[in-house]
């Protein structure tokens, strides 16, 4: 199936009452969830995606998208309106945006930020449609050590990435691959420490683990430290608009956050975060306005808002080319999708063409909608920002015990969540990044398939996991940015305590 | 807030040491599964791997913290902020063991009383009002329209 029949084949399935009624739910349910303080969109997104499970394929995959993109957004609404980022991957726009709304400019601001996270998003979708047939044919080369070398590797360097430190990210790493051999084994059937617990037996619910270790515990960070809680700005409707100076000035941010989004989203790591920085340093050299950058200048906020969603979208390309997720919110994407029978990887667009169609059809309509309904609906967030937060936390607590028991009605996956949100608050106090956590549960038995095939189809001889070129290549490539994150760790320490010693 | 300091090191140095107790309780564990041969790993291979690598993990963590000088500290909560940390976490404890026995509107409504009334100054009446109207509105639409089979308790329904 080409690209143009196909695309052509996935519309055709999108735009449907029921799966366009489904992307408007998706992006509604995902914006309001991404707009709620101390909740942030994987966890938002974990709390929301088990009720695409009982959906069919291409509408729960329609869904799933609009509730992607519209969290993210969501996220990015509180930090604009109240200087409050909903996502590590929203800091960088508090900065000009809060001050733009202080200036009045708050609904133009949103504007842009929904017309440039749509125009990331969507050219981000065609260059998915681009990256991923070619990806997926080298990919079908690969053999067990190849993809052990991926998948374990992307792991490490994600680990090292995430976190300043080595153990910030190596901790939870490992933690996250214990968490991934909790249930019945594979291969062989084995009961893999379940104390007894049949439920344990299914292995520990994803959404429960992200639930727990970002929206518990982000919670428990926001109760902590309660402050009296400011309320939004009223964003009048006429001041929806942006002026056409506000327009011009956003085009190029737009175009430059686009590619910087992109290509970040292609890396494992904390993509999105990194390319919104990326983004607005890019802003502050490049700019005509540069000078305004920092203190309001819509050029601050339309690049790393464009960048942040483009991203987004760009790690789907390792997730449907590979089957390999390399952030928290693409983990949750790919459980979700193996909910539904579709398998990403590789083969994926040689032996179901139709599936892989429907989910980039699906990227661009959760793009569409989000628009769509966010634009028209900026004063629905706006209100609800305005509910008190002793009203919102608890009710949302209250939904995500809901939400897990409902997985699989088990009192277990309750007790986890407390369990696991408990633990997250522990790692985040003392600076322990919690994505290579959840990417490690993902991971985990991915790695040890391929890990344990390739040991089979070698009889044993472990040479086999550095004896092709694209294996060495991609060890090699671990251990490039390992080393060059450890000496860049290394030099900043060094600078830190240098005027410290004079 | 009110805060009181924690040294990051001794904090690194707990986790540290909480890593190679859970570590060594992991590896005890998957020593017991079969393990195979090179050719055709059992069961245990992979977890003995990975509590190699929680040890690896557990051991750097003790480092970073041994060499992470003492004026590095982290802010705990203390005063109010402790006790709206603890009465969430302990309101959340006697939800999640409650529930099977009170049931979804009585164990929500209780949740939702103690930690508004702790996250904020409104009145009683208004608390068990809006808690009310919450369980209920919650038990509506997750139980009756989605049909999620919460445990039902004394209320029964």
């Amino acid at each position: 199936m080409g690209a143009i029949d196909g695309l052509w084949y996935g519309l055709n399935l999108a735009f449907t009452a029921q799966n366009l009624l489904a992307a408007f739910a998706g992006a509604f349910a995902g914006t309001a969830i991404g707009v709620l303080p101390g909740f942030g969109p994987t966890a938002g997104l974990a709390l929301l995606l088990p009720f695409t499970y009982a959906m069919g394929p291409s509408t729960g995959l329609i869904m799933m998208a609009a509730m992607l993109y519209g969290a993210m957004y969501g996220g990015s609404t509180t930090s604009i309106l109240m200087n409050m980022p909903g996502e590590a991957a929203s800091v960088i726009t508090c900065i000009d945006g809060y001050k733009l709304t202080k200036k009045g400019r708050a609904g133009a601001v949103l504007f842009i930020v929904a017309a440039g996270s749509f125009i990331g998003g969507t050219i981000s979708v065609i260059g998915v449609m681009l990256f991923v047939p070619t990806l997926a044919q080298l990919a079908i080369i690969f053999g067990p050590a190849e993809f052990f070398a991926l998948t374990a590797g992307g792991l490490l360097i994600l680990s090292r990435i995430s976190a300043g430190s080595f153990a910030a990210g190596f901790l939870p790493m490992a933690l996250g691959l214990m968490f991934s051999t909790i249930g019945l084994e594979a291969v062989t059937g084995q009961n893999r420490f379940t104390f007894g617990v049949n439920d344990l037996s299914q292995g520990l619910e994803l959404a429960v683990l992200a639930v727990g270790v970002y929206g518990i515990a982000e919670v428990m960070f926001v109760v902590e430290s309660l402050r009296s809680q400011e309320r939004p700005l009223h964003v009048k409707v006429r001041e929806m608009l942006p002026t056409r100076q506000e327009l011009r000035r956003s085009w190029a941010p737009i175009g430059r956050g686009t590619v910087v989004g992109f290509l970040f989203g292609l890396i494992p790591g904390p993509s999105a975060t990194l390319a919104t920085f990326a983004a607005y340093r890019l802003e502050k050299s490049t700019s005509k306005h540069k000078d305004e950058i920092g203190h309001g200048a819509v050029e601050g906020v339309a690049a790393p808002e464009t960048a942040n969603n483009a991203a987004a979208t760009s790690l789907m390309v390792p997730l449907l080319g590979l089957g390999i997720p390399f952030s928290s919110a693409t983990a949750l994407m790919l459980g979700a999708m193996m909910v539904h029978n579709v398998q990403p990887g590789p083969l994926l667009m040689t032996t179901n063409p139709e599936v892989f169609w429907t989910v980039i059809a699906s990227m661009f309509v959760g793009n569409v909608m989000l628009v769509v309904i966010n634009v028209p609906m900026i004063g629905v967030w706006v209100r609800m920002l305005r509910i008190p937060s002793y009203i919102l936390l608890p009710t949302v607590l209250l939904m995500a015990a809901i939400g897990s028991y409902s997985l699989r009605n088990s009192m277990l996956d309750v007790y986890l969540l407390l369990v696991l949100g408990i633990i997250g608050y522990a790692l985040r106090k003392l600076d322990f990044q919690l994505a290579p956590l959840v990417v490690g549960a993902v991971l985990g038995p991915m790695i040890e398939k391929h890990f344990r095939e390739g040991l089979f189809m070698s009889q044993g001889d472990v040479s086999v996991f550095w004896s092709s070129p694209i294996a060495i290549g991609l060890w090699s490539i671990v251990l490039v940015v390992m080393a060059l994150s450890s000496i860049a760790h290394l030099r900043n320490r060094i600078l830190l305590s240098a005027p410290n010693e004079a | 807030m009110d805060a009181v300091h924690l040294q990051k090191r001794k904090g690194y140095l707990s986790i540290g040491t909480g890593g190679l107790l859970l570590s060594a309780g992991y590896l005890g564990m998957a020593f017991q599964l079969p393990l195979g041969d090179m050719a055709r790993p059992g069961a245990g291979i992979f977890p003995i791997l990975v509590g190699g690598l929680m040890v690896f993990a557990s051991l750097s963590t003790i480092w970073e913290g041994w060499r992470t000088g003492t004026g590095e500290q982290l802010e705990l909560p203390s005063g109010q902020d402790r006790s709206r940390l603890l009465v969430l976490v302990g309101a959340m404890s006697v939800y999640v063991v409650g529930l099977p026995w009170l049931g979804q509107i009585v164990a929500s409504t209780l949740f939702l009383i103690s930690l508004m009334r702790v996250m904020s100054d409104v009145s009683w009446l208004r608390v068990i009002t809006y808690s009310l109207v919450i369980s209920i509105t919650i038990y509506v639409v997750f139980v009756r329209l989605l049909n999620v089979p919460m445990p039902r308790g004394i209320v029964n329904f």
